[in-house]
């Protein structure tokens, strides 16, 4: 059989295998980035926090300890492969008598899934934590004192101001980093779980057609780290050029009003 | 103009200094009445910024007190006590996520929990009164330096303040918008509202304040009404600077 015959036998005969892989990929990578993404403005709120002289000791405290374990998690994270995080979440998490299979609730999120969701999202957060404090970091400082200036408390001004405009500057990161994860996903094989790179070894283990395995799933990664790209460039132009806005008014000349 | 019996704010032997050692503001004191167009002047550096900041508690004092109706502000809710003290930023500082009038009704909903009819009602009110009406859905990047400030008002009247407190509002911006800003200024004093104004516009300062104070390295060199710091102020430093700055203002 020719490569080209290879892959049309393998769609064919072993097409669901691929799919399925497929869906799990994009289910941890989905969730593994929105979950990550959530956790990570925590971490970064909890990274950024300061103490401030009039804060009582208990408060002082807390502050201190919330910023020491935001900086241990994030460090500890980005620090080891996934691959090693996966291994020591899985047979560590048994060790200590949790039981990965008894948390899995359909064939599909079954315990290995569990596993690898869990991995995935806590490894994502790290990178979003500092994601996201770079982007808040890079909101001017001008936009907390007007809103403490009128009265609204730090958190208010957080999740109203300085958050939306940090995740907007960010937006092409965290959309790099929902690429990096539809491919680091792979890494979760480890483990057991039945992704898109490991859907190649159950579609050719009787056939041998390796080769044309890699090809197909090379092209789906292909195929779906450009739509992304082009997604997130889509979006970020759009958010740029406030396009979606109808009231944009960039070359209005008429933009110097008059006072009435 | 002093209608009330005691001043709105009393400011007391403030100081104010930055890492320890620099000293921005080293002995200040005055009061703001109800009504009161306070113009403060000065050269750059002489702490007129830092004097609105301390007053609207962005950066606190290192010495002395502020009153808010006979209460020391050490012993208000902080951002109750700012809630009746609106700023206005040289940068404008229009939240750059919101509307204009989604920056007007975030504050009220916010901090004075105010529904949306009313909070969407009151901003639509306060934008006509500073010209802004017809720009209510623009993003602060769509619109010019004056309107900018403008809707920065008309955030800062949302929230019914008794004192708003104007640090530089037109250095920013050329003649022509500086003159729309003003305006806006010049009709609220009329409207009667208590007003402090850091500002190098000397025709502003002799139009519409009634008390002018003069600051210069971290000190008040003159208080009083504008006409009697312009014409008879014994300070020569005072003298020097106001008259230079209004010459080149006229």
């Amino acid at each position: 059989m020719s490569l080209f015959e290879q892959i049309g036998y393998l769609i064919s005969n072993y097409g669901t295998y691929f799919i399925q892989g497929l869906l799990a990929t994009l289910v941890l990578a989905i969730v593994g980035t929105l979950v990550g993404l959530f956790l990570g403005i925590f971490l970064a709120l909890l990274r950024n926090i300061k103490v401030v002289e009039n804060d009582s000791f208990i408060r002082k405290a807390l502050k201190i300890i919330g910023r020491i374990f935001a900086t241990i998690h994030i460090e500890v994270w980005r620090g080891i492969p996934m691959m090693v995080q996966a291994m020591l979440v899985f047979f560590g998490g048994a060790a200590i008598g949790i039981s990965w299979s008894s948390l899995g609730f359909s064939s599909f999120f079954n315990g290995y899934m569990i596993c690898g969701l869990f991995v995935i999202t806590v490894n994502t957060s790290a990178y979003m934590a500092e994601i996201v404090r770079s982007g808040m970091n890079g909101v001017e400082e001008g936009q907390m004192e007007a809103a403490r200036s009128l009265g609204m408390t730090y958190m208010q001004t957080v999740w109203n101001v300085i958050i939306p405009q940090a995740l907007k500057n960010s937006l092409p990161t965290i959309g790099n980093e929902f690429i990096v994860n539809i491919k680091d996903s792979s890494v979760l094989n480890v483990i057991g779980l039945t992704e898109l790179y490991a859907s190649v070894s159950a579609a050719t283990n009787r056939n041998y057609f390796q080769i044309a395995g890699y090809i197909i799933v090379a092209l789906i990664y292909l195929v779906l780290t450009l739509c992304t790209s082009l997604l997130i460039r889509w979006l970020s132009k759009d958010k740029k050029n406030g396009s979606s806005n109808p009231f944009s008014v960039k070359h209005d000349a008429s933009a110097k009003g008059e006072v009435k | 103009m002093n209608t009330g019996i005691y001043p709105i704010i009393k400011v007391e032997n403030i100081a104010k200094s930055f890492d320890g050692n620099t000293k921005v503001l080293k002995d200040i004191s005055f009061d703001i009445h109800k009504g009161d167009v306070i113009a403060i002047l000065g050269p750059s550096g002489s702490g007129k910024s830092t004097l609105l900041r301390c007053i609207n508690q962005l950066e606190v004092p290192t010495k002395g007190d502020i009153c808010f109706h006979e209460q020391n502000i050490k012993d208000l809710n902080l951002n109750s006590y700012r809630s009746h003290v609106g700023m206005v930023f040289q940068s404008f500082n229009l939240f750059n996520n919101k509307s204009v009038i989604e920056n007007c009704i975030l504050p009220q909903r916010t901090v004075l929990k105010r529904n949306k009819k009313d909070a969407l009602e009151i901003a639509q009110k306060n934008l006509e009164l500073v010209g802004m009406s017809d720009r209510i859905y623009y993003k602060p990047s769509n619109i010019s330096g004056g309107q900018k400030q403008r809707v920065a008002i008309a955030r800062a009247l949302c929230m019914n303040p008794e004192v708003l407190l104007f640090d530089e509002p037109t250095s920013a911006l050329d003649p022509e918008m500086t003159s729309s800003v003003l305006e806006v200024m010049k009709k609220l004093a009329s409207k009667g509202m208590t007003m402090a104004v850091v500002t190098h516009e000397m025709q502003f300062a002799k139009a519409v304040a009634n008390k002018l104070i003069f600051m210069d390295n971290g000190y008040i060199l003159a208080n009083d009404t504008p006409e009697k710091v312009f014409n008879s102020c014994a300070d020569q430093r005072v003298n020097n600077f106001l008259h230079q700055e209004y010459n080149e203002t006229k």
